[in-house]
C-alpha cells in the first residue's frame, strides 16, 4: 500500500476531499515558500505569494498530462512544476508591483546580513551563516540553488520552471556553489575533523580488508 | 584556488556531483578528478558545501496551521455566484418562470456544484458553526441524496455507545476504530451538507510504513548538525504478516499527518518496512505495464535499475556509518581508533517494551521504529544495588558475546543506578492531568484505562498534594480547577463526567493544562502535567516536533510533562515521546489494569522525583584492546562527542530509583594492556527547582573504568547480565536488525528458559511465553532473500567499502576504484537480467 500520490489527491479534492486539500499543501509548501522567500527575500510578501498559489490550485487545479496518470513520480513531477511555475509567476508579478518596498527591504537585509562575524560555530549559528551566504547570492543564482539543493528539482525541472536553457541553469550553479564555498568556508573548516591518532595505521588496516574481500 | 579551475569543467563536475551528467561527461570528469588533486579538493568542497546548506535548512517553512481551511474559505467565496442568479437570466425567465427555473436549475446546477465544483460542499465552518449544527440531514434533500440519508444513519449509529466490550481481536476493532477516526474528519464535511464517498467517506490507500528515526536531539550518530532530526512517523503494526490488504476499504486517516514526514523519509533513501521497498524494486506500477512493448519495458528495467543504484550511492559527504544506517536503520560496528567516544542521552521510557508486547499478543509484529532496544532492556527490574551516598552508581559486567555469529566478540553491559527516593520522603506534588477525551478514546476502552489509571494515581497522592482535571477534545476545558487530593468525591465526580466526543486538539490540551499548572505553581512542590491519550492529534497543531517545542519554554519555568500513551491501532508513541522528551519528564504505556500498576504505583517516585536532568553518558575505548565497538540501541539519542561536556545540551531526565542499562558488543584488539578496556563518564545536573538559582545548571561528572580482567564467562555473569542481553536480543530479532541476520530465535528461547528455571523471575517468565507465542510471527516477519535482494546487498556492501575507502585514503586508489567499478559493472547487468525476470514473471 502505498501513501495517495498527488493525482489521487488531486482528484479526491475535486471529489470534495477537504483533507485531500489539505494535504496537498502540508506536501508542497516547504518547497513553494522555500522558492518565493528565494526570490523575494525575508518579509513577509513571499507568504502571501504561495497563498495565492494554493488559491489558485483551490479554484482550477491543473490538468495532469495523460502519460503521467497513474505514475506517483510523474505526477508529482508535473504538479511540482506547475506549483513552482506558478509561484514564480507570482514573485515576478510581486516584484513589479512592490519594486520600491521590495528594495528597502533588501537593503535591510543585506545590512542584517553584514553584521557581525563568524564567532563560536554551533547549530544556531550555522543556519544563520548560511542563510546569510544563501542571502547574498544574486537572485538569479539563489533561485537555481534553492530550488536544486533545497528543492531537489532536476536541471530539466529548473529550466522548465525559470524559463532557463538548461546550460544556463548548470552555469548558475557552478557560481552560485562557487560564491557559497568561499562565503561558508570558516564554517566548513570547523566541521569535525577525523580523530588523527592511530588513524594512520587503522587506514592501511582496513583498506587491506577491503582489497582482501574484494579479490 | 578556485579560479584556477576552467569554468566549463567546474560545470561539469557539479554537475557529476549533483549527478545530472550524462555517461560522457561523467567518463570525462572522472579521469579529470583521476589526474588533478586540485579538482579532487575542490569536489569536496562543493560536496562539504552542499551538505552543509542542505542540513542547515533542513527544517522546513510553513504556513500558519489554519491557512488551508482559509484558502478553501476564500476560493468557495469568490465561486458562489451561480449561473442562474445572472440579472439577464432572472429578467428573462419572468415570476412564474423563474419559480420553475429556480427549482430545476438550483436541483441541476447544486448537483453541478457538487460533481465539478467542490468547493462549495467544502464550506468549512467556523468553531462557533460546527459547535451549533449538529447532523440535520433535510427529508427533501435525503430524499435527492441516498448516500447522505444512508450516512446520517451510520453516524447515528457511531453516536450511541458502545457495550462495554472486551479488548477485541485487532481486525473487527480495528474496522471499528478506522471507521469512528473516518467519521471524525467527516464531521465538517457532512455539517456542511455533503455526505463524501459510499461508505465512510474518503478511501485512500493505506500508507507504506517507512522506519524513521525519533527525535532526540540528533539524529543517528550525529557528529554535527544531523541529517533530518525532525522527523516522526505513525506507529502501526502490519495488519497481516502477510501483503498488504486490496485498498478498497475505507482506511484509517489518522496518521495522514505524518505521511509527509514518511515520504521525506523515503524519498531519503531509509530503510522501510516494506519489504519490496527495503529491496528497493517498485513494482506498484506493474499493471500498466502490461500494455507496453517491450522497448518499454526495456526502459522500465533500466530506470528501475539505475534508481536502486542511486540508493546504494553515497551521498555527498557521507560517512560510512551514517551510509550504514542509512541502508539498514542499524548502528554500525565503529572503529576505537578512528572514534575512541560514544556518547548518548539517557532513555528512562519504557514503553516500548509495554506497547510491543501488546502488538505481539495480538498476533501483529510491531514495526522496526517502534521497537527500541534500550528501551526493552530498561523495562526490566533493577537487579544492581542503589547507591546508599550520591545519586548514581555506575556498574559494569563484561562477557563474551552470547548470541554472536562470531564467538570471539564480547558484550559490555553499563548500568547506571539511581538513588532510591522513599515514598515519605518524596516532595509534595502539583498535578495537572490533560485527558483526551476524543471519540477515537471510545476504542477499546482507552478512556476507561485512563480513568483507572488516573484513580490508581490519585490513591498513591496523599493530602499535601493538589490536582487538576483538564479534559480536550476539539477543544479543551478545565473539569477541575487546581483542587486538594482531600476533596476525593469531587475528583471522582469529575472524572465519571468524562466521556469520549469528537476530534483529538492536543495543542488545545496541553495549552490549558500548562496555564493552569503555571497559575498554581508551588515553589515547594513538584509541578506536573500529566497527559494522556491515544496520541494522535488530528486538529490544532498536529506537528510532534511543533508540538514538542511548545513544551519546551514552560519547562524552563520549572513545570515538567509526564506521558502516558493508552490504545493501539492508532496510537502514535512517536508524538507521546518527543513530549515527554522536551518536557523533561517520562513516557510510559499502558494497555492492562496489571501494567497501569507497575508504572503508576510501582513506578511512582520514578516518574515523579525526578533526581538529575540532562544525564549523558560516554564511554572511551581504548583503540590498543578495542578494535571495533557497537551501541545496541540509543540510535535517536546520540549526542555529538565534543558536546558531552556542553551543558547546554538537552539530555534525559532519570527518576528516583531508575536503573538505566546500555549493551556493548565488542572485537577485541590483540593488544594487552594494564589500562582500562574503556572509561564509562556519565555528567547530570541536579533536578530543576522553580525559579532556580544558577547553581542548578551545575554539572556533575563521574567516572569508572571497565577492566579486561573483569570479564567472566557468560553463565558466570549475573542474572541480571544475562537478562540484559537475552532481552536485547529479542529486540533485535523484532527490529530485523542486520546484526541479527543467521542468529537462532530457538536458541534465545532456550537460554530464556534456562534462566527463568534459574531465577524463578515472573516477568522473565513472561517473556518465554511471549517468545513462544511470536516465534511464527517474527520467522515470518523476517525478510526472505531472493537473488535480488542477494546482488542488491552486495552492491551495498561494495558502496560501504568504497565509502570506507574514501574516508580513510589520502588518495583515491586507482586500482581498487576499478575493480569496484568493474564489480558494480557486473552487479548492473545481474540486477537488470534479475529485475527483467520478475516483471516477466508478474506480468504473465
Amino acid at each position: 500500500m502505498t501513501s495517495p500520490s498527488d493525482g489521487q489527491l488531486l482528484r479526491s479534492f475535486q471529489r470534495g476531499d477537504a483533507t485531500a486539500f489539505t494535504e496537498l499543501v502540508n506536501l508542497h509548501q516547504a518547497a513553494l515558500l522555500r522558492h518565493a522567500r528565494a526570490l523575494l527575500g525575508p518579509g513577509s510578501l513571499y507568504e502571501d505569494v504561495v497563498q495565492d498559489v494554493f488559491l489558485k490550485l483551490a479554484q482550477t487545479p491543473p490538468e495532469l498530462p495523460s502519460e503521467a496518470v497513474g505514475d506517483p513520480r510523474l505526477e508529482r513531477v508535473h504538479l511540482l512544476s506547475w506549483l513552482h511555475k506558478v509561484t514564480r509567476n507570482g514573485c515576478m508579478d510581486t516584484m513589479r508591483a512592490e519594486k520600491r518596498r521590495r528594495r528597502r527591504e533588501q537593503e535591510v537585509a543585506a545590512e542584517e546580513s553584514h553584521g557581525g562575524g563568524m564567532g563560536t560555530v554551533d547549530e544556531r549559528d550555522t543556519r544563520e551563516a548560511v542563510e546569510r551566504e544563501i542571502g547574498k547570492l544574486p537572485v538569479e543564482q539563489r533561485e537555481v540553488l534553492v530550488l536544486r539543493l533545497l528543492g531537489e528539482r532536476s536541471y530539466k525541472e529548473i529550466a522548465e520552471i525559470t524559463g532557463r536553457p538548461i546550460g544556463t541553469v548548470g552555469w548558475l550553479v557552478s557560481i552560485g556553489l562557487k560564491a557559497l564555498g568561499a562565503g561558508l568556508a570558516p564554517v566548513l573548516e570547523a566541521q569535525p575533523v577525523r580523530v588523527a591518532r592511530s588513524e594512520a595505521t587503522a587506514a592501511s588496516l582496513r583498506l587491506d580488508v577491503i582489497r582482501g574481500e574484494l579479490s | 584556488m578556485t579560479n584556477e579551475i576552467e569554468q566549463g569543467l567546474h560545470e561539469k563536475l557539479c554537475a557529476f556531483i549533483l549527478g545530472e551528467a550524462s555517461e560522457e561527461v561523467r567518463a570525462e570528469v572522472e579521469k579529470a578528478l583521476e589526474a588533478s588533486a586540485e579538482l579532487r579538493a575542490e569536489r569536496e568542497r562543493i560536496e562539504a558545501t552542499i551538505g552543509l546548506v542542505q542540513t542547515a535548512m533542513a527544517s522546513g517553512e510553513a504556513l500558519p496551521t489554519d491557512a488551508a481551511s482559509e484558502i478553501l474559505a476564500d476560493a468557495r467565496a469568490l465561486r458562489r455566484r451561480p449561473w442562474y442568479a445572472l440579472p439577464s437570466v432572472r429578467i428573462a425567465a419572468g415570476v412564474a418562470a423563474a419559480a420553475l427555473i429556480g427549482i430545476v436549475g438550483f436541483r441541476s446546477s447544486r448537483k453541478d456544484f457538487e460533481r465539478s465544483d467542490p468547493i462549495v460542499a467544502m464550506g468549512v465552518p467556523t468553531h462557533s458553526e460546527r459547535a451549533a449544527a449538529k447532523l440535520e440531514v433535510p427529508a427533501a434533500k435525503a430524499a435527492e441524496e441516498p448516500q447522505l440519508l444512508a450516512f446520517a444513519e451510520k453516524k447515528e449509529n457511531e453516536a450511541a455507545p458502545p457495550a462495554n466490550a472486551p479488548t477485541v481481536a485487532g481486525g473487527e476493532a480495528g474496522q471499528r476504530m478506522l471507521d469512528s477516526t473516518t467519521l471524525d474528519r467527516l464531521d465538517r464535511l457532512q455539517q456542511a451538507g455533503y455526505a463524501g464517498e459510499k461508505d465512510a467517506g474518503v478511501v485512500f490507500q493505506e500508507s507504506v510504513s517507512g522506519s524513521a528515526i525519533g527525535v532526540g536531539n540528533a539524529g543517528p550518530a550525529a557528529r554535527g548538525p544531523g541529517p533530518a532530526t525532525n522527523m516522526a512517523t505513525g506507529i502501526r503494526g502490519a495488519p497481516e504478516t502477510q501483503l498488504a490488504a486490496p485498498h478498497d476499504g475505507p482506511v484509517d486517516h489518522s496518521d495522514d499527518f505524518f505521511l509527509a514526514s514518511r515520504k521525506e523519509l523515503s524519498g531519503l533513501g531509509y530503510a522501510g518496512d516494506d519489504h519490496d521497498q527495503v529491496m528497493g524494486c517498485d513494482f506498484s506500477t506493474l499493471d500498466k505495464l502490461r500494455q507496453l512493448d517491450p522497448s518499454d519495458r526495456d526502459r522500465w528495467i533500466d530506470d528501475e535499475c539505475a534508481r536502486i543504484l542511486r540508493g546504494c550511492q553515497r551521498r555527498p559527504s557521507e560517512r560510512p556509518r551514517d551510509m550504514f544506517f542509512r541502508f539498514y536503520g542499524d548502528n554500525a560496528f565503529e572503529f576505537a581508533a578512528l572514534d575512541p567516544l560514544s556518547t548518548f542521552s539517557v532513555d528512562v521510557d519504557t514503553a516500548s517494551y509495554a506497547l510491543a508486547r501488546r502488538y505481539l499478543n495480538e498476533g501483529r509484529i510491531p514495526e522496526k521504529a517502534q521497537v527500541r532496544t534500550e528501551e526493552f532492556v530498561n523495562y526490566f527490574k533493577a537487579d544492581v544495588p542503589a547507591p546508599t551516598q550520591g545519586t548514581f552508581a555506575i556498574h559494569t559486567d563484561l562477557a563474551p558475546s552470547r548470541f554472536s555469529s562470531d564467538k570471539q566478540r564480547s558484550m559490555l553491559r553499563v548500568v547506571v543506578r539511581g538513588r532510591e527516593v522513599a515514598k515519605q520522603e518524596r516532595q509534595p506534588l502539583n498535578l495537572t492531568f490533560v485527558l483526551d477525551v476524543s471519540g477515537s478514546m471510545r476504542e477499546q476502552n482507552r478512556l476507561e484505562m485512563v480513568k483507572h489509571a488516573v484513580r490508581l494515581l490519585v490513591g498513591e497522592l496523599g493530602s499535601g498534594d493538589n490536582l487538576a482535571l483538564v479534559a480536550f477534545s476539539t477543544d479543551a476545558r478545565t473539569v477541575l480547577p487546581m483542587t486538594s487530593v482531600k476533596n476525593r468525591s469531587a475528583i471522582e465526580s469529575a472524572l465519571e463526567t468524562l466521556e469520549p466526543e469528537n476530534s483529538t486538539n492536543s495543542e488545545a490540551g496541553l495549552k490549558l493544562g500548562y496555564s493552569i499548572a503555571l497559575a498554581n505553581i508551588n515553589p515547594e512542590a513538584q509541578n506536573r502535567v500529566v497527559f494522556l491519550s491515544d496520541g494522535v492529534a488530528n486538529v490544532g497543531e498536529t506537528d510532534p516536533a511543533k508540538l514538542s517545542e511548545t513544551v519546551k519554554p514552560i519547562r524552563e519555568k520549572g513545570i515538567y510533562l509526564n506521558t502516558i500513551g493508552v490504545g493501539m491501532n492508532n496510537h502514535n508513541d512517536v508524538l507521546l515521546e518527543q513530549l515527554a522528551d522536551k518536557g523533561d519528564g517520562v513516557c510510559s504505556y499502558i494497555d492492562s489494569p496489571s501494567e497501569a500498576k507497575k508504572v503508576i504505583v510501582d513506578g511512582f517516585t520514578g516518574a515523579f522525583e525526578t533526581i538529575a536532568r540532562d544525564v549523558k553518558v560516554q564511554v572511551e575505548f581504548d583503540p590498543a584492546q578495542v578494535e571495533r565497538y557497537r551501541l545496541l540501541g540509543y540510535e535517536n539519542r546520540a549526542i555529538a562527542d565534543k558536546d558531552f561536556r556542553n551543558d547546554k545540551i538537552d539530555a534525559g531526565e532519570v527518576g528516583a530509583g531508575h536503573q538505566v542499562t546500555a549493551l556493548y558488543e565488542i572485537e577485541r584488539a590483540t593488544g594487552a594492556s594494564e589500562k582500562p578496556l574503556a572509561t564509562v563518564r556519565l555528567r547530570w545536573k541536579a533536578p530543576r527547582r522553580v525559579h532556580a538559582p544558577a547553581a542548578d545548571e551545575q554539572a556533575t561528572e563521574i567516572e569508572q573504568p571497565v577492566l579486561a580482567s573483569q570479564q567472566t564467562s557468560f553463565e558466570g555473569a549475573g542474572p541480571g547480565y544475562r537478562r540484559a542481553v537475552i532481552v536485547a536480543q529479542f529486540a533485535e530479532f523484532l527490529r530485523r536488525s542486520v546484526h541479527a541476520r543467521g542468529d537462532n530465535l530457538d536458541d534465545l528461547i532456550a537460554e530464556t528458559e534456562k534462566l527463568e528455571k534459574e531465577t524463578h523471575d515472573p516477568e522473565v517468565g513472561e517473556l518465554v511465553v511471549l517468545l513462544h507465542k511470536s516465534k511464527e510471527l517474527i520467522r515470518r516477519a523476517l525478510p526472505d532473500c531472493d537473488d535480488l535482494c542477494r546482488t542488491i546487498e552486495a552492491v551495498r556492501r561494495n558502496a560501504l567499502l568504497r565509502c570506507e575507502h574514501e574516508m580513510l585514503a589520502k588518495e583515491i586508489d586507482g586500482k581498487l576504484a576499478v575493480d569496484l567499478e568493474k564489480q558494480n559493472a557486473e552487479f548492473e547487468k545481474q540486477i537488470k537480467e534479475l529485475l527483467r525476470r520478475k516483471l516477466e514473471e508478474r506480468v504473465k
